[in-house]
């Protein structure tokens, strides 16, 4: 299964999200979730609270309940998960894993070097695993190549794809591994996959293709059997 | 709600209406002595009916905002709860009908409507936020 597959299987699993909101709140909300792949109802809350919250739904089943305060941090890019959610007892993991495969559906590249940076720090607090980064153009590599010089102090396994490639002489000092011609499926992909090697609770996946306007569609997800995915897609490409 | 000219009380005045069941006060008090049952009530709609499901979900979101996220698991709970305790208790009271998982308020006399009310803003007031 390669990303384009990846991305349209998830790009199906639209939910339904029902906010109840008091009056005013529920435009802010819609546009809040617009760049995401959710069907969104309103209801008008009743009086007594002004609190809001959102219903999620998947084919009419229930699947999660949390405060729109919740969804909204949730949902900003950088994408961070809340404060500690590996310590977080399963019912709120479940939520979280619920909503974080949702397809988004266009960020701007500023965004996604933040969801990046997000994405490597973790690599980095965990300190060993595999991780494969893939870049459209070497100038974008390029950009980035101190930070993978940092992360290749750790014992994390490193794999880059730069198709062209020119950005060897930058780590030829490093245990980096270089992937100059990635395949014509994977170069079209800005990716970023890290596995940590162990239990797979820091595992996570960043999947962004250029549409047009430097803008890009995609996902990200803290996932293991989606990252697992994600990586088959890239070794089944470049092995 | 003007008094009349007698010395009677507001509730002498709506007694004599009479046009509205009055649930017995301790029936009444009871069905009110419980967060969850006066949440319920307050979040049917005048008019319309609700359906069980939808019900589920506003008290299970109502106490997102105070618990942190709910799944599933609480969802079944708080419908069962509803379903097994505080619907059929509310339904004997008199305050709604239920009937095919479809909730219906019941015309309620004045004075348990501001009862409810009253209920509704002193939980406000001495919670803050979400009641709970």
């Amino acid at each position: 299964m390669g990303f384009g597959q990846i991305l349209s299987d998830a790009a199906s699993q639209r939910k339904d999200v029902v906010v109840y909101a008091p009056d005013d709140t529920g435009n802010d909300v819609a546009e809040r979730l617009a760049t995401r792949n959710l069907r969104i109802d309103h209801r008008r809350l009743p009086d007594i609270s002004s609190e809001s919250f959102v219903i999620i739904r998947d084919d009419g089943e229930f699947q999660g309940a949390l405060s729109l305060t919740d969804l909204l941090e949730f949902l900003s890019p950088p994408i961070r998960r809340p404060r500690d959610l590996d310590t977080l007892a399963p019912k709120h993991r479940a939520i979280y894993e619920l909503l974080d495969d949702t397809v988004f559906v266009s960020l701007d590249r500023r965004q996604l070097l933040a969801t990046s940076r997000e994405l490597e720090d973790r690599a980095w607090r965990t300190g060993h695993g595999r991780l494969h980064a893939g870049f459209q153009r070497p100038e974008a590599f390029e950009a980035q190549a101190d930070i993978y010089r940092d992360l290749a102090t750790t014992d994390i396994d490193i794999h880059v794809y730069v198709p062209g490639g020119t950005a060897t002489a930058a780590l030829s000092d490093t245990p980096i591994t270089l992937h100059t011609d990635p395949g014509t499926d994977l170069d079209r992909y800005w990716f970023l996959l890290f596995d940590d090697g162990k239990s797979g609770a820091q595992n996570c996946g960043l999947i962004a293709r250029e549409t047009d306007d430097n803008r890009y569609h995609g996902l990200w997800t803290y996932n293991p059997d989606l990252v697992d995915k994600a990586f088959s897609a890239v070794e089944g490409q470049d092995s | 709600m003007t008094k009349p000219d007698n010395q009677s009380t507001v509730l002498d005045f709506y007694a004599g209406e009479s046009d509205h069941d009055y649930p017995p006060p301790d029936d009444l008090f009871e069905a009110l002595a419980n967060s969850k049952r006066r949440q319920l009530l307050l979040a049917l709609p005048d008019e319309s009916g609700m359906h069980l499901d939808e019900l589920t979900d506003i008290l299970v979101g109502w106490q997102t905002t105070t618990d942190g996220p709910a799944g599933p698991d609480e969802w079944a709970k708080v419908k069962i709860e509803l379903v097994h305790a505080h619907l059929p208790l509310l339904s004997d009271t008199g305050l709604l009908d239920y009937e095919d998982e479809e909730i219906t308020r019941t015309e309620w006399p004045d004075p348990v409507e501001e009862l409810l009310t009253f209920a509704g803003e002193y939980e406000r007031a001495a919670v803050g936020g979400a009641p709970s």
